[in-house]
């Protein structure tokens, strides 16, 4: 019989510094759990009680704002090939851009970018950013991809790889005001841009173009709400 | 033995609701669009289009007055603003509905979040740019009334001359420009219409600088739209200049689905 190890932590790529967010992972974990794993049970109590004692996370009960980006609903996978809504991102403040791991030309170029405010944000002590990409390409960009993706560029635990079926991908690109069109020979021809989303996921600051230029986007992702 | 009747008993009395089919009517309306080698008028080749179905005519105020009612979260007033702007439906004197004599007039002043949303509840999805192009390019049928010579025109023509009129203050009924070989009704001279993707043609919004390629990736691929055809060239330049959420009052939306009925 296969063993089976209970997961002790979260997925690096949803791993978040709510306590409440943790919490309702580790029950729905627990509500699977083989019966031979009595021992995590105390933890698990410790945990929850010093949660609600604490009322961590009361910010993701609160509604969110009417022009919230988390209100599409779209089940996207991500790189482990898990579920995952754009509401998980709920928190903090997120830099988020659309490209395909085959795009050659410009999207490494977006990703640099985004790492370089990773880096800029990591010296200043700057607050803690999510970085999310979204793939154009459901068709080559299976999470297997996304993760040799993630290999490939040294996207640590604060990235998040995703991908979507085509309709919504196109929703999203379309609430982000991103333009995107598939080319005969699998090639995308789609807006150059980086978006920065505050906590509820409302739209601070679109970053078009190609140049380089972080200053405008470090602010938006430092500004304390 | 007890459990098995009280099952059939709910079975039945739940029977009724599922044979109400509110999307029936609008399913029953759609016309076969049989598969194509189509040239659109930006592209610079040929692209087979698979065989789709199109709504006849285009959804009016009456049918989104019934939407509405079914799906409260698209009332004017309840509807998140991250997916229609402040125009949302305001030709409409209250959120419930039309105007009567706009009845039958085409919903317009509706977002893309809006169209796609209705197109889902009735089984269906928006046209694709190419789909709904392919089916606007089949000629016009021309009817020959009692004792009348058939008016022969040209889509391009009828198209033109809507361009060079005002916007009227409530829309013509659908039905009231043209029939095509098809069996559909108004794709040229009555409203502009959504695809759903809209978003397909980085061009931008000002013609004059050409296509900014620092903005787009694989920037040059994106082909110009034959200068002859005017009308094509201000449909494409109308679809890039939208967002999603847009409300433009002369802008509406027909739905279609994928041939055997699935959307």
């Amino acid at each position: 019989m296969k063993h089976i190890s209970p997961p002790t932590r979260r997925p690096h790529h949803m791993r978040s510094t709510h306590c409440q967010s943790g919490w309702m992972w580790r029950q729905s974990w627990l509500l699977s759990r083989p019966s031979w794993i009595p021992s995590l049970t105390p933890s698990w109590i410790l945990s929850l009680i010093l949660c609600t004692a604490a009322a961590c996370g009361p910010r993701h009960t609160e509604p969110l704002p009417g022009d919230s980006l988390y209100q599409l609903t779209t089940a996207f996978t991500n790189d482990d090939g898990r579920s995952a809504a754009l509401s998980d991102l709920r928190g903090q403040r997120v830099a988020l851009a659309m490209i395909y791991t085959e795009c050659v030309y410009v999207c490494p170029r977006i990703v640099a970018d985004m790492k370089r405010l990773q880096r800029a944000l990591a010296e200043q002590g700057g607050p803690d950013v999510r970085f999310v990409a979204v793939s154009f390409d459901p068709q080559r960009d299976t999470p297997a991809a996304l993760r040799r993706y993630r290999k490939r560029r040294g996207l640590d635990q604060h990235w998040s790889l995703l991908t979507a079926p085509e309709p919504d991908v196109r929703e999203l690109a379309a609430a982000l005001g991103l333009a995107y069109t598939r080319l005969e020979n699998g090639e995308f021809s789609h807006t150059i841009a980086i978006t920065i989303l505050d906590e509820n996921g409302v739209i601070l600051h679109r970053q078009e173009g190609n140049t380089g230029d972080t200053k405008a986007m470090l602010e938006y992702l430092r500004h304390s709400p | 033995m007890l459990g098995i009747v009280a099952l059939l008993a709910g079975g039945i009395s739940v029977a009724p609701l599922f044979c109400e089919t509110p999307t029936a009517p609008a399913t029953l309306n759609r016309r076969s669009v049989p598969a194509m080698l189509f040239r659109a008028p930006a592209a610079q080749k040929a692209t087979w289009v698979k065989p789709f179905l199109l709504d006849r005519f285009a959804v009016t105020n009456a049918d989104y007055a019934r939407f509405v009612s079914m799906h409260t979260e698209w009332r004017r007033g309840n509807v998140k603003s991250l997916f229609v702007d402040e125009g949302y439906l305001r030709h409409w004197p209250s959120a419930t509905g039309s105007a009567r004599e706009e009845s039958d007039s085409p919903v317009t002043n509706v977002s893309w979040f809006a169209a796609r949303a209705y197109c889902r509840a009735q089984s269906g999805r928006l046209p694709t740019l190419l789909e709904w192009e392919r089916a606007a390019a089949e000629p016009m049928i021309v009817h020959s009334h009692q004792g009348e010579r058939p008016q022969p025109q040209s889509i391009e023509s009828l198209v033109l001359a809507w361009y060079e009129k005002t916007s009227p203050a409530a829309l013509p009924r659908i039905g009231s420009t043209y029939e095509n070989r098809l069996g559909l009704y108004d794709l040229h001279g009555l409203i502009w219409e959504w695809v759903e993707d809209f978003n397909a043609l980085p061009i931008s919004s000002d013609s004059r600088g050409g296509i900014d390629r620092a903005l787009f990736c694989a920037g040059g691929a994106a082909a110009g739209i034959n200068a002859a055809d005017y009308a094509a060239y201000m449909r494409y330049a109308f679809r890039s200049s939208l967002q999603a959420r847009f409300s433009v009052q002369n802008l509406g939306f027909r739905c279609a689905s994928d041939a055997g009925g699935r959307p």
